[in-house]
């Protein structure tokens, strides 16, 4: 009498890990099951990484149009959703990567030398009223002296 | 007029002085001042005016759609594509709730414009049709800090007549 339960029980127990199995087997294949699917929106993705890290060297005053350009190219190549194109976008975003890679590796000294010219010129543009107050004294007297040394005093 | 005279050299000097501080406030102010993104909607010329006012049901609009950057830094915009109605339309802080037809998205560096033609394909609800629907476009952008597309709270509108689409 207590058997029929009990292979209805196990019966729902292999349905139910079935059912798992085929639900794991097809999560961890859809990838390479959607090739053409998966790719773009991975790309979609790097260039979204790389166009956080170029604000973040743009934030601290590094030229970085002509990257944002060939990542906007590559945006659009994407849009194309054809296989060509996205082949194209790649090597685009590959060559950005590389040139941002430079770039952060060499972001100190871009930072201080842009510092430098900036505050540098503030410093010098600054220095002009003093040096004025110093020197154009001087420097008027002695020409005024020289356009007036061959003049003669008359009694 | 000698220019050693106290009172000249005074107005000489404060003349320098005022200069100065502007050429010094000139080198270091920040690059934006007031950061602001313009969004506009134009027509299939890529020209202000002359927009349609009707369209048949599937047929595809050129429109040009235009995006200045003024962030003070590189902009990564989405412009969303929706139909709707008068009562969908977006505000200045939700967007519609609607969902988008087609995302168009594009990079633009600080300073920088870009005019994106587009075929926007009417084809809102089947209960439009000779009725007048709004073909909306959203601006987001993607917000670095927190990683994610932002509702700019920015959005151009064409409100159009939906006629049947013609026989074949």
């Amino acid at each position: 009498m207590n058997k029929k339960p009990v292979t209805m029980l196990r019966i729902i127990h292999i349905i139910i890990i079935v059912i798992l199995h085929v639900t794991i087997v097809t999560y961890s294949l859809s990838p390479s099951i959607l090739p053409a699917k998966a790719s773009p929106s991975k790309l979609q993705r790097e260039i979204i990484g790389l166009y956080i890290r170029l604000v973040r060297l743009s934030e601290e005053g590094i030229d970085t149009r002509e990257l944002i350009n060939l990542l906007s190219e590559a945006l659009e190549l994407l849009n194309n959703e054809d296989n060509a194109s996205n082949i194209k976008a790649q090597k685009i975003v590959s060559k950005v990567r590389e040139a941002v890679e430079k770039l952060e590796a060499e972001r100190p000294s871009i930072v201080i030398s842009k510092n430098l010219s900036k505050y540098g010129t503030a410093a010098a543009i600054a220095s002009i009223p003093v040096l004025f107050y110093l020197l154009f004294p001087r420097i008027y007297l002695e020409l005024w002296y020289k356009t007036r040394r061959k003049w003669v005093v008359e009694k | 007029m000698n220019p050693l005279n106290e009172e000249v050299f005074a107005a000489i000097m404060a003349l320098i002085v005022v200069s100065s501080a502007i050429g010094i406030a000139q080198v270091l102010r920040p690059e934006t001042v007031s950061p602001f993104t313009a969004f506009g909607l134009l027509n299939e010329k890529c020209k202000i005016g002359d927009y349609p006012a009707k369209a048949f049901y599937g047929e595809n609009l050129t429109l040009c759609l235009l995006l200045y950057n003024n962030e003070g830094s590189p902009l990564l915009a989405q412009i969303r594509y929706k139909i709707g109605t008068n009562d969908t339309l977006p505000s200045d802080t939700a967007p519609s709730k609607k969902k988008p037809i087609k995302i168009y998205e594009a990079m633009l560096s600080q300073g920088e414009n870009i005019t994106i033609p587009i075929q926007a394909q009417v084809t809102p609800e089947r209960a439009l049709i000779g009725k007048r629907a709004a073909l909306i476009f959203e601006l987001w952008i993607y917000n670095v800090d927190e990683r994610n597309w932002t509702y700019t709270g920015k959005w151009v509108h064409l409100y159009l007549e939906i006629l049947e689409e013609p026989l074949p």
